[in-house]
């Protein structure tokens, strides 16, 4: 008896997976791995301003607008004249993804680590302070997040510091 | 056994709130001080003297009234798959895959958890006045199902947020209010302006196609919005008549 009770709930599991037979799409959202070398993951500095890569979320303060470039940097683009805003700066923060801002002091995170820029000079920017590893390491060979699609990893191509959400073109992992 | 549905969270903005938060700094050519705004797809937020960060899992409080050596004071653990947060008044609005959680933060460094809204399969954002919650909730398809709409919550009583209305989107992400126009950045079909005078009879009255928008900052009389591309600024003197000003692309 228990035996069938066990094949139905075989049954129903197999009915109601989406593991089972999967097919893997040729365009889906999901996370492709950020690779780098190991001794550029804590440099920060400001450098020439930067076209796109991958465009990321925003932030308002006085008269400039913050974009991440995710995982990468911070896009900084004067909009005191909306009708002409124009980019100004790139600051380099290897595996970013948010910041806030007081009182001239940006504070972002450069993987593990809370880091506290001081831009009250945008051409001469310095990091403050440096709060280490206080965020969770979210790399545990597999994206942070479940049942979705990854770009499978490419030793060849350096350290994974990261995992940058975007649209996948024929992934051939993916995490249950 | 369920069916998973990737659902994101963005946290929407309020205009009017984060317009007292960023009064300090409202004009001027430079940096001048005070804190910043951040689009509904925010993880940081500083609130007075405190920065609050969510990961994955947590809550992280660092008192921050010494800008330039933040120390980290707290750590509450949530839930999980935490996706965004948005601070209101002494609140804080947590959203995860699955849940809305509403916490106190009338003693900084103590946030205590007042409510936890579970939503079917997933929660996304929220823009909160108030008394309305708005929240989009997007769906991928990896086991072919998908979820995509605006819902809208009377939150006059926060223990008990109840549903008014459903809105169906193509992918809901960020949202923003300026007055009673809702700005809903529905990826792949457009920026969607609402009309939300009547919260229960909310209707659409224009959608921009021409750029694809993940998130927006109202502020004033500016809209700043984060594109797939890019960046976009609109005027927004008339909420309801966006006039783009410029963008960036490349």
């Amino acid at each position: 008896m228990n035996k069938y009770l066990l094949l139905a709930a075989l049954g129903v599991l197999l009915a109601s997976s989406c593991n089972f037979q999967r097919e893997y799409p040729t365009e889906v959202e999901g996370y492709a791995p950020i690779y780098m070398t190991e001794t550029d993951q804590f440099e920060i500095r400001a450098i020439e301003p930067q076209a796109y890569e991958n465009p990321g979320k925003i932030y308002k303060y006085g008269s400039y607008t913050f974009q991440m470039d995710q995982g990468k940097g911070i896009h900084v683009i004067n909009s005191g004249n909306p009708s002409q805003a124009v980019k100004i700066k790139f600051i380099k923060v290897p595996g970013v993804t948010d910041i806030s801002i007081k009182d001239n002091m940006l504070y972002t995170n450069n993987f593990r680590d809370l880091v506290s820029i001081d831009i009250s000079n945008i051409d001469n920017i310095s990091v403050s302070h440096r709060n280490k590893n206080v965020f969770p390491a979210t790399l545990d060979g597999a994206p942070p997040e479940t049942n979705i699609y990854f770009e499978c990893i490419d030793n060849s191509k350096g350290v994974v510091v990261g995992w940058e959400k975007k649209l996948l073109q024929n992934p051939k992992c993916f995490r249950q | 056994m369920r069916k998973i549905i990737l659902v994101a969270i963005t946290i929407g903005i309020i205009g009017m709130l984060a317009c007292s938060k960023d009064s300090a700094n409202t004009s001027g050519a430079g940096f001048d001080g005070g804190s910043g705004q951040g689009g509904s797809l925010a993880r940081f937020t500083v609130v007075n003297n405190h920065l609050y960060t969510i990961d994955d899992q947590n809550l992280s409080v660092f008192d921050v009234s010494a800008a330039d050596k933040p120390v980290f004071k707290n750590r509450v653990n949530i839930g999980f798959e935490i996706e965004a947060l948005f601070p209101y008044k002494d609140k804080l609005f947590i959203a995860s895959r699955n849940a809305m959680f509403i916490y106190n933060i009338s003693n900084p460094e103590q946030p205590i958890q007042e409510s936890r809204v579970q939503h079917f399969t997933g929660c996304d954002p929220v823009v909160v006045n108030d008394s309305i919650a708005f929240l989009t909730i997007h769906g991928g398809n990896a086991c072919g199902s998908s979820l995509n709409q605006l819902n809208i919550y009377d939150i006059r009583d926060v223990k008990n947020p109840q549903l008014m209305q459903t809105l169906p989107m193509t992918n809901p992400y960020g949202l923003g209010l300026k007055d009673s126009i809702l700005y809903v950045c529905d990826n792949g079909a457009g920026l969607r302006l609402l009309n939300v005078n009547n919260p229960v009879n909310t209707n659409e009255i224009d959608i921009l196609t021409e750029d694809n928008y993940l998130d927006v900052i109202p502020s004033g009389d500016l809209l700043i919005g984060m594109l797939t591309d890019g960046i976009a600024f609109l005027d927004i003197s008339d909420p309801a008549k966006p006039i783009k000003l410029s963008e960036i692309k490349n």
